[in-house]
């Protein structure tokens, strides 16, 4: 949708996994515990990227970013990681339409890991006189491609139908998505159906707005043993992993057509296998519904009540068969899972709005009172050992698990408040100069005691500098503004109860009192915080908004700071006296600096043949500067384990005075005659050890672009897109694993192809030969469309096909299979091991009106 | 009019939603959590938040937690080896054998973390004490039983913090914010009155404080507390430890057991005679007793038919597995070596290994080929999947989950007999007397046959003190105290074993605070130990 087109904005698809959400921030991650995502606003209702799930993009007219400080102090502290406006298409006055669009879309694999074929592997042995270690089982099948869907078929559907009057109007519609990802049994399927009707009454003083819309969906998630969803953190590709590094030889199928698998070895399982014996479903709702009514009290005095309601449930049901690995090697007899989660938010919004206008002077107040709250329920239910796999996840009675007290079940409740009193006022003269004041007074449950509400004011001042007499001269320049804003907004971690002692369950023991075992023992499970309080993001927004030639070109200039204050995170607490040794508590600051540039050309433009071209460039720099105060020190935080096979350790180092997303390792000169790493010595005691280590690159990119290119000529539109990220690194995990010929020679697993010429001999290692400098440039978004002319005709008012490819291709120096990683949050720029392949995705499509 | 009406109805509802409590009302509604507020209701939640401390006793002391890892891969009996690819583990291990540990070492860290964590949890616990009524509340135990209780478990703690790290604070409540140190002897002096203030309060029933701690357990504690009195403050105190060693033997009732493996058998709760204090572990309510998973191979998992996988981790040092004798069944019945086979039940319910099956397989190394564990170890870094005898000295059930039913044992009768023993022979100028002979004679006699005990016994002259600590390792194997015997005779730091150079630094005698505890707290003094970093 908006991927870099809008500068400082990203967006983020990663994967081709069809139930991915995709990664979203804007300017920079200003938060360790709390979400760096930003605000998404539906139609007037606020929340977050899973609530874009109840609408179809079909639906959607526009979306408008607010990136500052002082734009997003309008939305008070919800707004603090920026705002997306999403709005809805509005009905028509006075016009009954019908609109269809559709299109099909299939898949298929851009890049794969290149690792041996079953005929190379066992060639390898039988040359290197190692059959004990590389051993050929006399499978020769290519079980990655065994993964794949090579006929998946993806197909989207909506129609909606709108009409009216000035009095009343409506907008309706109706939308199908089935969407079937590359990588077998995994699909996403949903309906959508939202309504919004608009009753003016009371001698149009009084506008009434109703909006309904509301999704099912059904998802088949690619089999792994996780069990939670709806997170990137969550999705689990390893069956990828496992056809990447498994011995290629060892056969799918066994005579009698079972499956055929390794209990022998370490880790030896069958990823076809673990894919036909393991299910993932969900079924979920998603409900936005909402209700306005404004009333025009006198001229210039509107107020309004808003009220909505967002409920959104899940279930998600998993079953592992009791043929499966685990289910032997572990004998559990097979596992069922069912779990539900419920959320409810409700807001409420009373604001009463004047305005004025005295000669050239315009002037609007507004004041207002908000309230939201979020509740989220779920409760789950383990059990395993079934005798049939027949019931799959639908009948829990049935394990045995549950008679001999190892079933497990658990439910949980979270409730929080967030309230705000709020005032605005907006002043131009003329259209010339703009001034505007807000303040916010928020609060909200999560915080201590003594913290829990805070003031957040924000002022900005626009001059339009091409309308004052001296700019006159200037012919070719239409549009000059000049823009300075600051703001101050407050960000909440996710967790609701941080600052209150909660007593909870600890391990259970022999209760000698009451002669039975005590399941659960209570105590203190964290440290006390009543002084806990808002994170606080101070930002100044300095740009230019410009037009020359008639506005053929046009764009904006930005530049930017934003600092956040007591960063909320997790310190070493005093222990002793204290009885956990972390506490939670507002110590750092963390400061993102950057700058944006928009630009927008009609370059070229006849009757017959127009070429527009819109460029986006950012430039971003995080700096953690601060981790400590007098009371709580800690100067740095490893992050992210690095997956087994032993311990290569933690990728990342969070350290004041350096970016997030830093990777810290050992320093690698190259590798021996003897295919061992030379590592680097810096702290002048032989051997490898701590000290060694330092920062060895940044997985956040410092240059963001985006060029969209658009050629009409006559009835044909033709467009692509080119999207680039440079000054950064990215981890290449894959390397890590796959790269020693270690992995084969020693333990008999597969490699990538070049292993064999590169030869490095040992065992993995986190060290800066894995770190390689991720610079793309992509092609992307390939469209070619077709309008007809239907001017004269009654039925058809505009009809439109078109085609159009992604992930056309890719120009980088990157070795492993794509740099185009997720480089948000604090785990920027991690090529997994275990990545979904990246896939290119060939469409058709057409849109009718009626 | 009607427009006034029209206003004043919106103005109206205006001030109605703001006065409403619940849209200005900011206090947290919990559903999932309980806080001290709404907690305390009945006996049964007292119980519960009294045996937290206790939960946390069952988590932290026993088989390759923090505080046990330090005491006992420091050592030289025990290791845990880089096996190819695998125990690297940050090098934490290594670090630990060679004593090349630093302030920041993970163990180290989360020894200190483990043992205050208990500490302060103890002192909540007494702190929300205080203002309980045990009678109304109808309490089976009275409050000074269970005030007693709390204060011996604190000091348990406390003497693994003195031992470990010899300077650190004393806290007896959790708002002691910027804690000062005290120095060993004054920690010393602060566990011995608790104990002796408290012991007598707690009862002398083997059953009534089963998973916590009675008079015995408490008497125990002291004899370990006094046996090392000359290391912690400089003072011998042999006559308070034969003392409270005496009121273990002569008035507990506890009997030696019949075989040297009973006090670690699955039901060791209900069989042994001579566990004085041990923690409770059950597979479904209580968990943490991880002894297989750290010592078996991956392929005993389906060879010895168990639930869940082993990890292959921890090993006998070969010096070590070497100083037991060939017919002490300690080392016949305590150790698996060679050539590995399926171990089945036969029809009276006994173990046996069954040397007609296919042997086990190795998964790395040994690639399909037959496990044979072999004592020679190469070094630390170079192990091999199938490297060092394993324990199995407690008994490892058919089906045995990975959180095993056997109890967990702290005191043992075995233990004070030892510590009378040695007090005894340090009283005598370093010499056995024939008490003291006749005490280790009676722990040592059934680990051999009848026919080999008449050359296996000691006498007057072949008890020296080094053969002493030589017989106390191979009596409390990986029971968590081989550093501090070891201290104790000045073995720690001025001998060699297998894989580590002596290094005849005392100071590796304890260990650093570590570098986040100085950092959190800077009235928090270094030890000796940190001089070193």
């Amino acid at each position: 949708m908006v991927e870099g087109r809008v500068a400082g904005l990203t967006i983020l698809r990663p994967t081709g996994d069809p139930n991915a959400a995709p990664n979203i921030q804007m300017r920079g991650a200003s938060s360790l515990k709390g979400n760096n995502e930003p605000l998404i606003i539906i139609d007037g209702i606020p929340g977050n990227m899973s609530s874009l799930n109840a609408i179809a993009p079909e639906d959607i007219e526009a979306m408008d970013v607010l990136k500052d400080g002082s734009a997003a102090a309008i939305y008070g502290t919800r707004g603090n990681n920026g705002v997306i406006i999403v709005t809805t298409k509005r009905p028509l006055v006075g016009v009954s339409q019908v609109y269809y669009s559709g299109y099909i879309m299939h898949e298929t694999i851009a890049a794969r890991p290149d690792i041996l074929s079953a005929e190379e592997f066992a060639a390898y042995g039988r040359q290197t006189g190692n059959e004990e270690k590389v051993i050929d089982f006399g499978g020769r099948e290519d079980i990655y491609d065994k993964l794949l869907n090579k006929s998946n078929f993806t197909h989207v559907h909506n129609l909606t139908a709108t009409g009216g009057s000035a009095k009343m109007n409506y907008r309706t519609s109706l939308n199908y998505r089935r969407n079937e990802g590359i990588a077998m049994k995994t699909d996403r399927e949903t309906i959508n159906g939202s309504i919004m009707v608009n009753h003016r009454s009371l001698e149009d003083k009084l506008l009434l707005s109703f909006h309904m819309s509301n999704s099912y969906t059904k998802a088949n998630y690619l089999a792994s043993d996780e069990k939670r969803t709806g997170d990137d953190k969550y999705n689990d590709y390893d069956v990828f992993y496992q056809a990447t590094r498994m011995n290629p030889t060892l056969p799918i199928y066994n005579e009698d057509g079972s499956y055929y698998e390794n209990y022998g070895g370490y880790e030896e399982w069958n990823p076809i296998a673990k894919l036909k014996q393991q299910t993932r479903t969900s079924e979920s709702k998603n409900l936005l519904n909402s209700f306005k009514a404004t009333y025009e009290v006198m001229t210039g005095l509107q107020v309004s009540g808003f009220f909505a309601l967002e409920k959104n449930d899940k279930v998600f049901n998993y079953y592992r068969s009791n043929k499966s690995y685990s289910a032997i090697k572990n004998g559990d007899g097979g596992e069922a899972f069912n779990r539900y989660l419920n959320n409810t938010n409700k807001t409420m919004e009373w604001t009463a709005n004047y305005n004025t206008s005295i000669n050239l002077h315009n002037l609007t107040g507004l004041l207002g009172y908000s309230y939201q709250d979020f509740t989220e329920e779920y409760f789950a239910q383990v059990n395993n050992n079934f005798l049939t796999n027949a019931f799959g996840p639908y009948n829990m009675e049935g394990g045995s698990y549950l008679k001999q007290g190892l079933a497990k079940m658990e439910s949980h409740k979270d409730y929080s408040k967030l309230i705000a009193f709020f005032a605005r006022f907006n002043y131009n003269y003329d259209g010339k100069y703009m001034a505007s004041a807000s303040i916010h007074r928020e609060g909200s449950t999560k915080f201590g005691a003594n913290n829990k509400w805070a003031w957040f004011p924000s002022v900005s001042a626009g001059w339009m500098i091409s309308r004052e007499e001296f700019m006159e001269t200037f012919e070719a320049l239409d549009i000059l503004k000049f823009r300075a804003g600051y703001g101050i907004t407050g960000s909440l971690p996710n967790d609701p109860y941080m600052s209150l002692v909660k007593y909870g369950t600890g391990a259970g023991i022999w209760d000698s009192f009451n002669n039975k075992w005590l399941t659960a023992t209570y105590g203190p499970k964290n440290n006390p915080n009543p002084d806990l309080r808002w994170e606080k993001n101070k930002s100044l927004n300095i740009g230019f908004d410009y037009g020359f030639f008639n506005n053929r070109l046009n764009g904006s200039l930005d530049w930017y700071v934003r600092t956040t204050k007591d960063l909320i995170s997790e310190y070493t607490a005093q222990q002793p006296p204290l009885i956990h040794d972390k506490i939670m508590t507002n110590v750092g600051t963390m400061r993102n600096t950057g700058l944006e540039l928009a630009v927008n050309a009609e370059i070229v433009q006849t009757s017959n043949f127009s070429y527009t071209a819109n460029f986006t460039f950012s430039y971003e720099k995080n700096k953690l500067t601060s981790l400590s105060n007098e009371m709580y020190q800690t100067s740095y935080e490893d992050r992210y384990d690095l997956p087994s096979l032993g311990n290569p350790g933690k990728a990342f180092r969070l350290q004041e005075g350096h970016p997030v997303g830093s990777f810290y390792g050992y320093i690698c000169d190259g590798i021996d005659s003897e295919g061992r790493y030379i590592l680097r010595d810096l702290d002048g005691i032989p051997g490898l050890n701590a000290d060694d280590r330092t920062f060895i690159g940044n997985g956040l990119p410092k240059y963001k672009m985006g060029l969209q290119n658009t050629f009409t000529y006559k009835n044909f539109d033709f467009s692509f897109f080119l999207r680039g990220m440079f000054g950064f690194d990215v981890l290449n995990e894959g390397k890590l694993y796959f790269e020693t010929s270690y992995t084969l020679d020693d333990l008999g697993r597969n490699v990538y192809k070049y292993a064999l010429d590169n030869k490095t001999t040992e065992s993995p290692l986190f060290s800066s030969y894995f770190v390689e400098k991720g610079n793309f440039l992509k092609i992307d978004n390939l469209t070619l469309g077709y309008t007809f002319n239907f001017q004269e005709n009654k039925y058809i008012r505009n009809f439109r096909i078109y085609e159009n490819v992604t992930n056309v291709a890719i120009i980088t120096g990157y070795s492993g299979l794509t740099p185009d990683v997720n480089v948000t949050g604090l785990d920027a720029g991690l090529d997994k091991r275990g990545m979904y392949p990246s896939t290119r995705t060939f469409t058709l499509g057409m849109n009718v009106g009626f | 009019m009607k427009s006034i009406f029209k206003k004043s109805i919106f103005a109206l509802l205006f001030g109605a939603t703001l006065l409403t409590n619940s849209c200005m009302n900011l206090d947290e509604e919990i559903f999932s959590e309980v806080t001290k507020d709404n907690y305390y209701n009945n006996a049964d939640e007292v119980i519960a938040a009294l045996l937290r401390p206790w939960g946390h006793f069952c988590g932290v002391m026993q088989v390759a937690q923090a505080s046990w890892s330090c005491n006992e891969l420091s050592a030289d009996a025990v290791a845990w080896p880089q096996k190819g690819v695998h125990g690297f583990d940050n090098g934490d291990w290594i670090n630990l054998h060679r004593h090349q540990w630093t302030p920041l070492h993970t163990q180290i860290e989360n020894s200190w973390s483990n043992l205050y964590m208990g500490i302060g949890l103890v002192n909540n616990m007494l702190d929300d004490l205080e203002s309980l009524d045990f009678e109304e509340l109808h309490m089976p135990i009275s409050k000074a039983q269970a005030i007693a209780e709390l204060k011996v478990c604190r000091a348990f703690f406390y003497w693994y913090v003195m031992d470990q790290f010899e300077i650190a604070p004393i806290v007896e409540s959790i708002g002691d914010i910027n804690p000062v140190s005290s120095s060993r002897a004054e920690i010393f002096t602060f566990i011995e009155k608790d104990l002796k203030e408290n012991v007598p309060n707690l009862t002398e029933s083997k059953t009534d404080a089963a998973g916590r701690v009675n008079k015995w357990g408490g008497y125990a504690l002291l004899s370990r507390l006094y046996l090392n009195a000359e290391v912690y403050t400089g003072t011998p105190r042999w006559d308070d430890c034969i003392a409270a060693c005496d009121e273990v033997i002569h008035n507990g009732g506890y009997q030696l057991d019949v075989n040297w493996n009973d006090p670690f058998k699955v039901d060791n709760d209900v069989i042994s005679t001579e566990n004085i204090w041990t923690i409770l572990y059950d597979e479904v309510y209580a968990h943490g007793m991880g002894w297989y998973q750290r010592w078996l191979h991956y392929a005993h998992q389906t060879g010895w038919n168990l639930t869940d996988g082993p990890w292959n981790g921890l090993v006998t040092q070969p010096t070590f597995y070497d100083s037991f004798a060939d017919n002490d069944k300690r080392k016949t019945e305590g150790f698996l070596i060679g050539l590995q086979y399926p171990r089945k039940k036969d029809a009276n319910g006994n173990y046996y290994f069954d040397t007609t099956a296919e042997p086990l397989k190795g998964q790395e190394e040994y690639k399909e080929q037959d496990l044979v564990l072999v004592n020679y170890i190469k070094s630390m870094t170079e192990g091999e999947e199938n490297s060092g005898a394993r324990s199995i000295k407690y008994e490892i059930e058919e089906g045995a989950r990975g959180n095993m039913n056997n109890d967990w044992v702290i005191f043992r009768l075995s233990e004070v007999i030892f510590n009378k023993a040695e007090a005894l022979m340090r009283k005598n100028g370093n010499k056995a007397t024939n008490e003291a002979v006749q005490l280790v004679n009676s722990v040592r006699q059934r680990a051999f046959e009848d026919s080999d005990w008449e050359s296996a016994q000691y006498t007057t002259t072949t008890l020296t003190m080094d053969e002493f600590l030589a017989e106390k390792g191979r009596e409390f194997t990986f029971e968590g105290i081989r550093r501090v015997d070891m201290i104790r005779f000045n073995k720690f730091v001025t001998t060699s074993w297998w894989d580590k150079e002596a290094s005849n630094n005392k100071l590796f005698e304890i260990f650093p605070v570590p570098a986040r505890v100085l950092s959190s707290n800077i009235h928090i003094s270094p030890n000796s130990a940190n001089a070193l970093y």
